[in-house]
């Protein structure tokens, strides 16, 4: 599959950092759905399933963090990739509670995007 | 026995003195002058009551067993640096002073010793006690003042990285839309002016909420000067959260920029209309427009810019919904509303 235009998710609360990453993105040519709480994220994620990875922030308010919605991602939409990231917990790749990469922030944003490229062309 | 109702707040002394009926005496009295008090039987309920944090403990010299001893040493042992638990030993006056002194030094360390010759009169007993009550009580509030510290620590360490992260985006924002190196510089420079007085209006309030109405008129201010009024603005006041208010008055910096550019401020009699209201009683809703008038002809743009990006998605986030944009011919319009708890500080208007 091409990753031309292919879908992400960018969960953040923070609305500069979320503007930030999701132009970023977009310029690289991705389609991008931003979502500021884990519950606006999964209602997207229910309507628009060709969704391909999950750019999540840990901490957020609301009735879920970052690392719970991706536990949920992980179990009801097993095909979609995940990135975690976060400016208080310290944590790697290897010691994520679900597949996927970390990074810390605040994050480079060439690195991302070249890390979402790969993992989406690893589908 | 009256198990005292503050056995909880390092305000109470337990007593220990098991001969006859000295510690229910000792109890009694001490209740009578307002002092909480717990009087323990040595053997079964001395850890229990230790666990519950005594300000100071009261003990004989007969209640000074092996066991008793290792017990109150074992407290000790848990205390925090802060605490410095008072220990008053009442002794016979022919008891060992400097034998009994030396062994509890060095079972007890960290603790303060106060030794007493019974019979104690009541009065000196009631001073040691009020005067070490007074100690714990400084002492308490030490805690409390290195907690409150740490906390405030934590906080601030968490709103720089914030400001930075937030500093960061506009940086990589604004350079995106820049055309000039002079664009960005001055554009830049803008939106940090207006987060910095959003930031300066928010903690001149206190810190954690701003009235609506100044967070409008501070941004539109420099608008407004010269006997000029070119941006009108009414609504309630209300007292929004701090996050609100930041959201709001950048959005309302970007939308200014917006008009001075291209909209109708762009012109010298071109006005700006900004009304905000609350309706409904039940899950009172918010709302706010922002409305051109007499500016050049409205043109949709061909690409969305920095700051009407920052609007649709501070606004979406704040209320709930994205905002509605309207270039109409009459001149652009924004308008936006959802439930007035997502803004609102505890929930009430000023």
């Amino acid at each position: 599959m091409s990753d031309i235009g292919a879908a992400v998710l960018v969960v953040e609360d923070e609305v500069l950092v979320r503007l930030a990453i999701v132009t970023s993105l977009e310029d690289e040519g991705f389609t991008v759905f931003e979502a500021s709480d884990a519950d606006a994220a999964i209602e997207i994620l229910n309507v628009h399933t060709e969704i391909r990875l999950m750019f999540t922030d840990i901490d957020m308010p609301g009735s879920m963090d970052g690392l719970k919605l991706a536990a949920a991602v992980r179990d009801r939409w097993p095909p979609v990739k995940i990135i975690v990231t976060s400016g208080h917990h310290d944590l790697s790749d290897e010691v994520l509670p679900v597949e996927g990469r970390f990074f810390s922030k605040p994050y480079d944003h060439s690195r991302v995007i070249s890390t979402v490229r790969e993992m989406v062309a690893a589908v | 026995m009256n198990e005292s109702q503050s056995e909880s707040e390092l305000d109470w002394v337990l007593v220990l003195a098991p001969f006859r009926r000295d510690a229910d005496y000792i109890a009694a009295f001490l209740r009578e002058q307002k002092i909480g008090v717990v009087a323990a039987k040595v053997d079964d309920d001395l850890s229990h009551h230790l666990v519950s944090d005594p300000a100071i403990i009261v003990v004989t010299n007969e209640a000074l067993d092996p066991n008793t001893v290792a017990k109150i040493a074992e407290h000790l042992s848990t205390q925090p640096d802060w605490s410095e638990v008072p220990i008053i030993i009442l002794l016979e006056r022919s008891a060992p002073l400097a034998a009994i002194r030396s062994r509890l030094q060095s079972s007890w360390p960290g603790s303060r010793l106060l030794f007493h010759m019974r019979p104690i009169a009541p009065l000196e007993l009631v001073n040691v006690l009020q005067s070490n009550l007074l100690v714990r009580l400084r002492q308490r509030q030490v805690r409390d003042a290195f907690e409150r510290e740490r906390e405030l620590r934590l906080e601030l360490n968490h709103r720089v990285k914030n400001i930075l992260a937030s500093v960061t985006s506009i940086f990589q924002m604004t350079r995106r839309g820049a055309a000039t190196v002079d664009d960005l510089a001055r554009e830049f420079t803008g939106r940090l002016v207006a987060l910095s007085n959003v930031h300066t209006a928010v903690f001149e309030a206190g810190g954690e909420e701003i009235s609506l109405l100044s967070i409008v008129s501070l941004t539109v201010a420099p608008y407004n000067s010269n006997g000029l009024n070119r941006i009108d603005f009414n609504g309630p006041d209300l007292a929004v959260t701090r996050e609100a208010g930041t959201m709001l008055a950048l959005c309302l910096h970007e939308l200014t920029t917006n008009a001075i550019k291209y909209g109708a401020l762009s012109l010298a009699d071109g006005k700006v209309k900004v009304s905000w209201t609350i309706a409904g009683s039940n899950e009172p809703v918010f709302s706010i427009d922002w409305t051109e008038s007499d500016g050049p002809p409205v043109r949709q743009p061909t690409r969305q810019g920095y700051g009407t990006r920052y609007v649709r998605s501070a606004l979406g986030s704040l209320l709930g919904t994205a905002p509605t944009m309207t270039f109409a011919a009459s001149g652009f319009q924004c308008s936006a509303k959802g439930p007035a708890s997502r803004l609102i500080a505890y929930s009430k208007s000023v």
